[in-house]
């Protein structure tokens, strides 16, 4: 089931890399950005 | 620093950078949460603020995937159909269809805890129907307004309550019967209000002629293969947990939508996911933003100082602090700033039925100034240039619906004593 969620969370953080990429706004970019740090350190903190 | 003017800078701070700067909300409070850091000799926490960005990642993934689902749903045509057959099936009884309608503009809410999620699919999708009924477009965008409100609350998924729960370490469990007594009366004195205020006579063919053409001659029942899935999990991990193994809800919702492929209209899941995380980000940095918050507030002392002084607040003025969550224009808002304190303020009472009543009273902020943001959005699918007149329009309910948030609190121990003898 980790691995899974695992996953899950690759792939929500590749939608909000692309959303931070493509977005014009440098304020919804910082949003998105905000986001991307729980993920980011769930995925790479692998117990 | 003295926690008093810890809080004063947090406050300050969201406030310029909302109003002044007009950052996001989520940015605003990640801000408040640095400075309020500072003022009280933390510094640059890093580790805090990452430990308070975690806050909320349930809530956050259940945002995500339940969003992509109910793109799935409307683009596959199950949405369209299902709307389509409501109001065939009950016309004949306008309370009914009213009642119906309103608990399907709901539906979005209740599985993502999301208000922008109900006007957005569902509510979008009977906006034609309600103006063909010759319902005044103030009137309907008012409509899906305050039903998209209640969906927020109604369960299996209320943010709000999540929040409020966060913030006095109070699981997610045995909101159900609670937040149906917050959700369903209102929803059904929002139904009898507009039947019998704005609803006459309608022709039901120009009506229906006004609405997405139904897909199910097409698909048949394969076209509601995710929701019935969905409906039946969430239902079944609850009721018969020796069938329905324990898979979280994001993953139920991811399955759904997955679900989705080959059940009817066809779509690019990419592009639909990507729309979906777009239209919920606002959302989800308000809740990373939040965790931060609270994890400052906490780490500062302050979280302390406010339930200490709740706690000797007079009983007058309990209910008036109470009064004024709507007023801060946000749901989520609210319901991290001053709902944790407030669940403090009235210890003594039943906690899990006054956490869904202060829930439902944050939860009207959503259509306040100064966002006002689901008067917004309803004011752009009505075509009605001032937002503000659908507000006005809603307010004769929003006050009934607050004065039964405070009997909610007021009678918190008699209701929890009735939904036990009900079971």
């Amino acid at each position: 089931m980790f691995w899974i969620y695992w996953f899950i969370l690759v792939m929500l953080s590749g939608l909000i890399i692309r959303i931070i990429i493509l977005e014009q706004d440098w304020k919804k970019k910082i949003a998105a950005a905000m986001i991307l740090l729980p993920f980011i350190l769930r995925i790479l903190l692998v117990k | 620093m003295s926690p008093e003017i810890i809080l004063l800078v947090m406050l300050i701070t969201f406030a310029v950078s909302v109003f002044a700067l007009r950052l996001p909300s989520g940015v605003s409070l990640m801000l408040a949460a640095i400075l309020g850091s500072f003022a009280g000799g933390h510094f640059f926490p890093v580790r805090h603020l990452a430990e308070g960005a975690f806050g909320f990642l349930e809530a956050i993934m259940i945002i995500a995937s339940a969003m992509i689902f109910m793109k799935v749903v409307n683009a596959s045509g199950a949405l369209g159909t299902i709307s389509y057959g409501i109001i065939k099936m009950f016309y004949r009884s306008p309370l009914v269809l009213m009642i119906v309608l309103c608990l399907f503009v709901m539906f979005p809410g209740m599985l993502t805890g999301l208000s922008s999620a109900c006007i957005l699919t569902t509510g979008a999708l009977i906006i034609p129907a309600l103006l063909a009924m010759g319902i005044e477009k103030k009137a309907a965008g008012s409509f899906i307004a305050i039903a998209a409100v209640l969906g927020e609350i109604a369960p299996p998924i209320s943010i709000p309550v999540m929040i409020i729960g966060g913030g006095v370490d109070m699981p997610y469990i045995g909101f159900n019967g609670p937040l149906l007594v917050a959700s369903m009366p209102a929803a059904l004195l929002t139904s009898v209000y507009f039947r019998y205020r704005y609803l006459g006579q309608f022709d039901i063919n120009e009506v229906l002629n006004k609405l997405d053409k139904p897909v199910y001659a097409e698909y048949r029942i394969k076209l509601f293969i995710p929701v019935i899935f969905i409906l039946v999990w969430l239902t079944g991990e609850q009721v018969f947990t020796q069938y329905f193994p324990h898979l979280g809800v994001p993953l139920i919702f991811i399955i759904g939508a997955l679900l989705g492929f080959g059940t009817g209209r066809k779509f690019n899941i990419l592009k639909l996911a990507e729309e979906a995380i777009k239209d919920a980000l606002p959302v989800m940095s308000i809740l990373v933003g939040v965790g931060m918050f609270l994890q400052i507030l906490t780490l500062t002392g302050v979280r302390g100082d406010l339930a200490v002084k709740a706690l000797y607040m007079p009983e007058e003025v309990k209910y008036l602090a109470a009064l004024v969550m709507p007023f801060f224009g946000s749901a989520y808002a609210a319901a991290s700033v001053i709902g944790v304190p407030l669940v403090f303020v009235f210890l003594g009472k039943n906690s899990i039925v006054v956490v869904s009543a202060l829930a439902l009273l944050a939860a009207m902020g959503d259509m306040m100034p100064p966002p006002s943001l689901l008067c917004a959005y309803a004011g752009q699918m009505v075509k009605e240039s001032n937002h503000f007149r659908i507000l006005k329009k809603s307010l004769p309910l929003l006050i009934l619906i607050g004065i039964f948030g405070l009997l909610m609190i007021y009678f918190a121990n008699d209701i929890n004593s009735f939904l036990k003898i009900i079971g």
